[in-house]
């Protein structure tokens, strides 16, 4: 109990004092999870609108294969990344592999069915009658696309924030395409699981904390986002 | 001659296999108050749909003010007319903000949106409240709303789907008077659904009579289901027998026009056809007009306007109900 409390403390210390090693880490977790997030939610939530309001051949397929993305393991995304980014792999020459810019990637390919899945389910439950209301007022095929997007951008801007949220606390795929370099490519997760396998609870201990600062800070949004008056 | 607003011939519109609207021919004029009435799921919406270009016929011809509608023109042709639905929706942001949705869908100028905007939020009595979240809003204050989203388009023609429908009599009064006034004093056509009569009747110039989506030359409402027996001088509702004047060999049911069902409270129509006794279900009065539900052997509905003889008339009271074998269409 004393050695808990006594890393519990050590673990506050080192946040409160701006542990540079903390922070560094820290940074390289939200600047990886928030290019991951962008990319994705840019080819995301296109395509979850394009599936939700056009029918065209495919679209159950597409849909299927949504929907299986988002239950693929993180260690076969970070296996299949890691095959086309390691120097044998169609993308070896450009050495993304062990980089941020890598996990970046890796983590772009697990958040992307999230934000397209998220994105049909938002089209999907808007009311029906929005179709007949864009229409009645004479709008124009791109002004009533316009209008869906900007009555479902409360659901989709919560779909931004739980991939955030889904990127910022993954671990397989940082650990097999960022090899966890200290000062590079050391994501808090991958930290956290290293200094715990080496007994060093303090600095585990002050990442999980900052990591769970993250995650209230996300569910706040995401409670503020779905109540519309973000 | 007066300019034509709809022009329709042989019009079909079907969801399914089944034909769900047909018009063979209808001229509305220009400038005119037409009303559809019709019972539930007659087609009145649906029909409110196509005169909005929202759907397209499957079939036959619909002409705007003289342009033959084109699918592929069907957009500007939209934008020639404000449908209020019945149930309408409104965006996710504010009063001021849904109002002017449709003038910047429809480009007006920009430095006139807002002003239009407000001054159709004050026509329908809801100044003062631009800023509210139209989420909270009241379904009567919603359907205002959007009556002013509607109104401000300023179209050549104004549909309106059950627009008394959700709202309090003040309110009813107020759209009554906005119909009136877009016609009398601004001269557009307006055309609306309703399934009460009495409104009809009143406000309209015309009145087109709908049911299981045809038009129809009678009122449609008390109808009855059955065969026409002994030759066609009788018709059998399987409750009632009615003798009836169209001898037609043919025809599974019969409406009667509501209005042209005499009624008693003593036994004065004895010796006559077509006299049934029956008891006062429902009782309803507006505007000198009295409505009457009478459920004697099948359930009737009677409009009339209001009398001396009248103030005698309590639900659970007994009645006797005369329909002339004439008033009574075999369809």
């Amino acid at each position: 109990m004393h050695f808990l409390s006594e890393s519990i403390y050590r673990a506050f210390l080192l946040v409160l004092n701006l542990d540079p090693e903390v922070y560094q880490i820290v940074w390289t977790s939200i600047y990886i999870s928030f290019w991951s997030t962008t990319l994705s939610s840019s080819l995301g939530i296109p395509l979850g609108a394009l599936v939700a309001l056009k029918s065209f051949r495919g679209k159950p397929a597409l849909l299927l294969l949504l929907n299986t993305s988002m239950a693929l393991p993180t260690v076969v995304i970070g296996l299949f990344c890691y095959a086309i980014l390691s120097r044998m792999g169609p993308l070896g020459d450009l050495g993304l592999l062990f980089t941020p810019t890598g996990i970046a990637l890796g983590l772009f390919v697990l958040a992307t069915p999230i934000s397209a899945n998220l994105t049909v389910a938002a089209i999907q439950n808007l009311d029906s009658r929005l179709a007949l209301t864009c229409k009645m007022l004479g709008a124009s095929p791109l002004q009533e696309f316009w209008l869906t997007m900007k009555e479902a951008r409360f659901a989709v801007m919560a779909a931004i924030v739980i991939a955030f949220g889904r990127v910022v606390s993954e671990v397989g795929i940082a650990m097999m395409l960022g090899g966890n370099i200290r000062g590079f490519t050391r994501t808090m997760t991958t930290a956290i699981a290293l200094e715990t396998s080496k007994g060093e609870f303090e600095l585990g201990l002050a990442l999980g904390f900052v990591l769970m600062l993250v995650a209230l800070v996300i569910n706040g949004m995401i409670f503020f986002v779905q109540r519309g008056r973000l | 001659m007066t300019p034509l607003a709809y022009s329709i011939k042989d019009l079909m519109f079907s969801y399914g296999a089944r034909s769900d609207l047909f018009v063979d021919t209808l001229d509305i004029s220009a400038g005119d108050v037409v009303a559809l009435v019709g019972p539930n799921g007659s087609g009145k919406t649906t029909f409110l749909h196509l005169l909005a270009f929202i759907l397209s016929p499957q079939q036959g011809s619909l002409s705007l003010l003289g342009h033959d509608f084109q699918n592929s023109e069907a957009m500007t042709f939209r934008r020639r007319i404000g449908l209020l639905p019945q149930n309408p929706y409104l965006f996710k942001s504010s009063v001021l903000e849904n109002v002017m949705v449709g003038l910047r869908v429809r480009k007006f100028p920009r430095r006139l949106i807002e002003k239009i905007a407000k001054e159709a939020l004050s026509r329908v009595g809801m100044e003062g409240f631009e800023d509210r979240w139209a989420g909270s809003l009241s379904g009567g204050e919603a359907q205002r709303v959007a009556l002013a989203r509607t109104l401000a388009l300023n179209p050549d023609v104004f549909l309106f789907d059950e627009p008394a429908n959700h709202l309090d009599s003040e309110s009813v009064r107020r759209t009554e008077q906005l119909i009136l006034d877009l016609n009398r004093c601004e001269k557009k056509t307006v055309i609306f659904a309703t399934h009460d009569l009495t409104l009809a009747e009143e406000l309209a110039d015309t009145v087109i009579h709908i049911f299981e989506g045809h038009v129809i030359p009678v009122a449609p409402f008390n109808l009855f289901r059955g065969q026409v027996l002994e030759d066609g001088a009788i018709f059998d509702s399987g409750a009632i027998r009615f003798h009836v004047s169209n001898t037609v060999q043919n025809g599974s049911s019969i409406l009667i026009d509501p209005r042209k069902i005499s009624f008693s409270t003593n036994e004065e129509f004895q010796g006559l056809a077509n006299v049934f006794k029956g008891k006062i279900i429902s009782l309803s009065l507006s505007k000198n007009r009295i409505k009457l539900g009478v459920l004697a052997g099948e359930s009737f509905e009677l409009h009339r306007e209001f009398r001396q003889d009248c103030k005698d008339l309590r639900i659970g009271s007994e009645i006797w109900l005369h329909v002339t074998p004439e008033s009574i269409t075999i369809i």
